[in-house]
């Protein structure tokens, strides 16, 4: 049997595995990176030593270096007192406070670790939506906006989440052409979902305009932080060094050897000291090991199937295929977010990562680039298992037993988060295929 | 008279008492009810809510027969722990804690989780206290136990024999964790027992406490 058949085959089952027995997805991957390693090397083909040379390396620094940074800011409250301004600036209204959650969120995934974010504000959003006794329709699209914000703003910004990370590392993009045009187009879907939810779905709608319970909500949710003060010690370095990092990313040429990764990993380091015994803290318990696991697994696999010319042979076949490039980036981009859909952000983002660079080519590379980041986000937000963040939300969803104003238990699973995916997915995907076939027309 | 009142304020209350401590919640219930509502919806929500929440009941009716809530005292609970070198406790308490903890700047305190009943994250709670507070699970009271430390526990009301406290201090307290504290301390944020039966309270002897510190009637709203 030939490697080009068996990297792939391997490939897939690695997918398709971490699919199907979530739970088992990190060995499931780890054992299949060994299995191409060893098929490569026994079968004629690349050696061990050059599949891991060839893993990118630098994407992984920077996907550390941020969730140190995101860590740290969470040692120093920053998230307690987003989910009290969050409180705050919804008044404790059931009509304000979905829309103030998600674009929160929104804003603050695109500039720390989504998955971090979630963890800590999520608990208090939970806390809020007990107080306010919402039925399952309010609570079925509250969470799911959230969970769709945090997917767009991780893809908003080049250090969101991973597969924006992933462009910038790879240089693919520069940090400026990223963030221009993608914190836009996430805008615009955030704004076009909002607005959909609001007057469309209208998830408040069944819920009493009531006085006492707005009142009752927001002083608990103030009582709840009453005590709980920023850090500044441990905040304003934080902020200074990323804001020195976004500098960094945006004045300083790579050409200089001051790659990304560098500041990334600058950054992070001079945070981390200057954080002192909470840095220490961070660094032993905080650093996000089953995602770097995760996606190194996956790097290795792809790096591996990439020696057998499979990805440049299926980009030729999209590239050759007898239509409009128009027509071929939209096809692209579709088959894209539906694989996203089923396997997760991860996995397609690397693999495809290898097929967009043949397209690029040809047609214009930021529209590919982007359209492709906003497509792995529509996918992403498709189905609630698409990424990491939705069973996450799910068991702390179940964990918090949430209940309706009747006493009858709500519920956060696959099916009720469908409909919100579904809108998500045809919103944030139209959104990007209009802003490729703009770049490229 | 129910109808003026939410339907879910029921389940409200659960989750705040979790969150803030059953006295704090019944407290801030009482107050918003009583600015939005007045009198008859406090009297409303004493019918609906004091049924199941004995606590509530006993604070709208103190809100009812006086205007006002008096907020617990803490002079005489932190003149009792002034000798203690470290202070453990079982309960979350915002009103009272938020009186006591500035009081004793000295001495190490943590909160007990794990023993049961509704529990908020209280590591969240203990963020209200930046480097005063820890959270011990119950499995590691003993290094907190000592011949000088202290264990606090609220107590919601009380008469000559007995005392009705939250069960998860009864989870913790045995004859090994009498033995290894110098004081086991009541505070008693009620005063006279609830006049209905607490249904999520637990009763102890009040022979149990080696001090049990009656409400101060002195910090008035």
């Amino acid at each position: 049997m030939e490697l080009k058949v068996v990297l792939p085959t391997i490939l897939i089952l690695a997918i398709g595995w971490q699919a199907l027995l979530p739970r088992l997805r990190l060995v499931g991957v780890v054992a299949a990176a060994a299995a191409a390693c060893a098929a490569s090397s026994l079968m004629g083909g690349a050696s061990t030593r050059d599949i891991l040379a060839a893993v990118p390396w630098d994407v992984l620094v920077i996907l550390v270096a941020l969730g140190a940074l995101s860590s740290v800011l969470a040692e120093a409250r920053v998230f307690e007192r987003i989910a009290v301004g969050v409180a705050r600036a919804s008044r404790g209204d059931p009509r304000r406070f979905y829309i103030v959650v998600s674009v929160s969120m929104f804003i603050v995934s695109g500039l720390v670790n989504n998955l971090t974010a979630l963890l800590l504000v999520l608990p208090v959003v939970l806390v809020i939506l007990r107080l306010i006794t919402p039925d399952q329709r309010y609570t079925t699209w509250t969470l799911g906006l959230m969970l769709v914000s945090c997917n767009l703003g991780g893809a908003a910004t080049p250090i969101g989440d991973f597969p924006a990370i992933l462009l910038l590392g790879a240089g693919r993009m520069d940090f400026v052409s990223y963030l221009s045009q993608a914190s836009i187009s996430t805008a615009i879907a955030l704004g076009l979902l909002v607005v959909f939810v609001r007057f469309a779905v209208q998830p408040a709608g069944r819920l009493p305009r009531d006085e006492l319970t707005r009142r009752i909500t927001l002083r608990v949710a103030e009582t709840m932080h009453r005590g709980v003060r920023l850090n500044r010690r441990l905040a304003i370095p934080t902020f200074l060094i990323a804001a020195g990092m976004m500098t960094a990313w945006v004045f300083v040429p790579p050409s200089t050897g001051v790659s990304a990764d560098l500041v990334a990993w600058l950054g992070a380091a001079l945070a981390l000291v200057i954080a002192g015994t909470a840095g220490e803290r961070v660094v032993r318990s905080s650093v996000d090991t089953e995602s770097v696991l995760f996606l190194l697994a996956l790097f290795i696999m792809v790096g591996a199937v990439r020696t057998t010319g499979l990805f440049e042979l299926a980009g030729q076949a999209l590239v050759s295929l007898p239509v409009r490039p128009s027509v071929r980036l939209v096809l692209f981009l579709v088959t894209a977010a539906v694989l996203t859909g089923v396997f997760s952000a991860g996995p397609s983002m690397a693999a495809l990562l290898e097929v967009a660079g043949v397209l690029a080519r040809d047609l214009e590379p930021d529209a590919v680039y982007v359209g492709l980041a906003l497509a792995v986000c529509a996918g992403s937000s498709l189905f609630l298992t698409a990424a990491t963040s939705g069973p996450l939300a799910q068991a702390m969803v179940e964990r918090a037993d949430l209940r309706d104003a009747g006493g009858s238990r709500l519920h956060f699973g696959f099916r009720e988060f469908l409909p919100v995916g579904l809108a998500a997915f045809a919103t944030i995907l139209t959104v990007g295929v209009v802003q490729a076939l703009i770049r490229i027309a | 008279m129910t109808a003026e009142l939410p339907l879910g304020l029921a389940l409200s209350f659960t989750v705040a008492t979790a969150e803030i401590g059953m006295f704090s919640a019944a407290r801030l219930f009482v107050e918003e009810i009583a600015l939005t509502g007045g009198r008859s919806a406090v009297e409303a929500a004493r019918d609906v809510l004091g049924r199941r929440y004995a606590v509530f009941d006993a604070i709208a009716s103190q809100w009812l027969s006086r205007g006002r809530i008096p907020l617990p005292d803490p002079a005489e609970v932190a003149c009792e722990l002034a000798d203690s070198s470290r202070v453990l406790i079982v309960g979350a308490e915002s009103d009272a804690l938020d009186r006591l903890v500035p009081m004793l700047p000295d001495q190490p305190i943590a909160l007990v989780s794990g023993a049961g009943g509704p529990e908020a994250d209280l590591h969240r709670v203990a963020a209200n206290y930046p480097d005063r507070i820890e959270v011990v699970s119950l499995g590691k009271w003993t290094a907190w136990a000592g011949s000088k430390s202290a264990l606090l526990t609220f107590v919601y009301g009380a008469d000559d024999h007995v005392a009705n406290v939250s069960p998860a201090y009864l989870r913790l307290v045995g004859p090994d964790v009498r033995a290894s504290f110098r004081t086991l301390l009541g505070w008693n944020l009620l005063g006279a027992r609830p006049r209905l039966h607490p249904l999520h309270l637990a009763e102890t002897n009040v022979s149990d406490f080696s001090v049990l510190v009656a409400h101060g009637d002195v910090d008035w709203n």
